[in-house]
């Protein structure tokens, strides 16, 4: 995972997914990644991208790849009109090299008083001390 | 026109010309437009010139100086800002083709700030588009083209204030604003040979700047010297009531660098960086020996503490630029943004659970501790601004920049100043920087050990011959 810049560059550090199960699939291990591989016609850089998701997703524990798939069939479900084969390729590789480092995140040990860092502040509009009229100030 | 020598020249020095009435403010301006206009789409370092406004202010500024009337050390000293800063009567493109003719009506509060200091805007600065907010893989991803490296044209100014740096490193304007979410005033400052600050969040007020993370985003100085640095920012900050994140008034408001009472301890970064480029090395060990030899600092060996600190800040910026740009990813034009990345970066942001985002600023807030307990110990942290030489301009930025960067990542997330200034040059004759970090609202001590530095070398008064 290209890591510096990676607020800048690459920003996909999804999680927790939506379920979403298409018709007649099941989406556990490979099957929805192993779907894009499945093409005998990809190009050379679908293909190679293909090689990259498998080698992230082989890290990962059977919940993380499924949560990988989920968010992937998300994506593809609300914009995959808008994507080509080579931009789903990446997104799927995107998403499964970056499930690492978010579950490294989420094994970071808090506390139940651990605050986030935003927190919610209470808000009450100050209005401005009324100005004295010059007959008033001049009592 | 003006010679090279003078448009090379620090802020503080013209400024001090322009007072002392040898530097006319109207022909050092008409001398940066012609040098933009010859030298900038060679960089491709603007996105628009402002030549009316900026000789409008011009000649105000040289009628209210004659008249007896100077505003302070900006009055009449041309500038250029990112383009992701409004300005009225002029498109404010934010670098990418979806916004290319969007024109907003009212200047940005850091526009009104350098206006009312007499400050004169040449032109708005080219940019990553959305300032690197849908992801980039290319120094293409900008509407206007790849930013040229002043040093050698082969090579990027590095993102998002690309054309900020292009603009300071070729002289085209005497200063130029950028900002940073992450690394965005940093590396260009870096890989540009600059002076680069990234303030405390909060000091520098954002509204009539474009939003890519509400919590993440800085507005900062990209100059010739530390001094700049700092006379800029003085300039810049302060309260800004239409920012939810802008500090109060009296810890916003930038007082300036002093000089040092006693020591600056500073921390020499160990686990920064996992490998650092021998050419780069090099300058990087020669500027530790100057900090180590200075009379004015105590130098120790300090560690970042180890955590999932950059996937939290990515997190962060990830989310906030998913609703940052909500409408454009959800009608598609995000295909119209030159990069390949950004065209589907925003769909995958969208799949973030809210879930790992509060978990992220849960984690955000125990780091802000553990930073400023580091704090006790040192005044500022010291490190290589980046462990490589700039990258090729056509390089995939996956391959080139794949290093990971914790401090980026915790200076960020914490809102700490930071600045980068030169200390050298690697191959290709291209530059080398070191940076220094600080506690929250410390901006003048990373001024100071700049400072420090620069009066003993003279790597920020180089400049590339450029014709």
């Amino acid at each position: 995972m290209p890591k510096f810049l990676l607020g800048r560059r690459q920003f996909a550090l999804g999680a927790a997914a939506t379920a979403l199960a298409l018709p007649g699939k099941a989406l556990l291990g490979h099957d929805l990644l192993a779907q894009a591989a499945a093409g005998a016609d990809q190009p050379a850089d679908s293909q190679s991208l293909d090689k990259k998701t498998r080698a992230a997703m082989a890290k990962l524990s059977a919940s993380a790849q499924a949560e990988v798939e989920m968010k992937v069939a998300s994506i593809f479900r609300k914009y995959g009109d808008r994507l080509n084969d080579e931009q789903k390729a990446d997104i799927r590789r995107i998403m499964a090299e970056l499930q690492e480092g978010l579950e490294k995140m989420r094994a970071f040990k808090l506390e139940n008083s651990d605050q986030p860092a935003d927190a919610f502040r209470a808000y009450r509009h100050e209005a401005k001390p009324r100005q004295q009229k010059p007959r008033e100030a001049a009592k | 026109m003006l010679s090279e020598d003078i448009l090379f020249l620090s802020v503080t020095e013209l400024g001090k010309r322009i007072r002392a009435r040898q530097l006319s403010p109207v022909e050092l301006t008409e001398s940066y437009l012609d040098r933009s206009r010859g030298i900038g789409p060679k960089l491709n370092a603007y996105a628009t010139l402002t030549p009316e406004l900026a000789l409008q202010q011009a000649h105000a500024a040289e009628k209210e100086i004659a008249a007896g009337k100077y505003r302070g050390p900006l009055h009449g000293i041309p500038y250029a800002a990112k383009d992701l800063l409004a300005v009225k009567g002029y498109p404010t493109g934010w670098g990418a083709r979806p916004y290319s003719d969007q024109r907003i009506d009212n200047d940005a509060t850091v526009i009104k700030k350098l206006e009312a200091a007499g400050a004169v805007l040449l032109g708005k600065a080219a940019m990553i588009e959305l300032a690197g907010g849908m992801g980039y893989r290319f120094a293409s991803a900008s509407a206007t083209g790849a930013a040229r490296n002043p040093w050698n044209t082969d090579y990027w100014t590095c993102g998002s204030s690309s054309g900020s740096a292009a603009i300071a490193g070729a002289g085209l304007a005497a200063f130029a604003i950028g900002t940073e979410t992450w690394g965005s005033i940093i590396c260009p400052s870096g890989f540009s040979g600059l002076s680069g600050l990234r303030p405390t969040y909060g000091r520098v007020g954002r509204s009539g700047a474009m939003a890519l993370s509400y919590t993440m985003d800085k507005i900062g100085p990209i100059t010739r010297s530390a001094d700049d640095c700092d006379l800029v920012l003085k300039i810049i900050s302060g309260h800004d009531a239409e920012d939810l994140g802008s500090l109060p008034e009296a810890s916003a408001k930038y007082p300036g660098a002093g000089e040092v009472n006693g020591k600056l301890r500073v921390g020499w970064l160990v686990n920064q960086w996992k490998e650092i480029k021998p050419d780069v090395n090099g300058p990087v060990m020669a500027a530790r020996q100057v900090l180590e030899k200075s009379p004015s600092i105590t130098l120790s060996n300090v560690s970042l503490p180890e955590g999932p600190w950059e996937t939290a800040a990515g997190l962060v910026v990830s989310v906030e630029g998913a609703t940052a740009f909500r409408d454009l990813i959800h009608s598609g034009r995000v295909a119209e943004l030159n990069d390949p990345l950004g065209k589907i970066g925003g769909y995958m942001n969208e799949e973030i659970s809210a879930s790992d985002f509060i978990l992220a600023q849960r984690i955000r807030a125990i780091l802000q501790v553990k930073m400023d307990e580091i704090f006790n110990q040192v005044d500022v942290l010291a490190t290589a601004s980046l462990p490589v030489t700039a990258s090729k301009i056509d390089a995939n930025l996956d391959d080139a920049l794949t290093f990971a960067d914790p401090i980026g990542g915790i200076g960020n997330i914490c809102g700490l100043p930071a600045i980068s200034v030169p200390c050298g040059f690697g191959q290709h004759g291209l530059p080398v920087g070191i940076q220094f970090i600080a506690r929250a609202l410390d901006d003048a001590k990373v001024v100071q050990a700049a400072r420090i530095f620069q009066r003993q070398t003279d790597w920020h008064r180089k400049h590339p011959k450029l014709s």
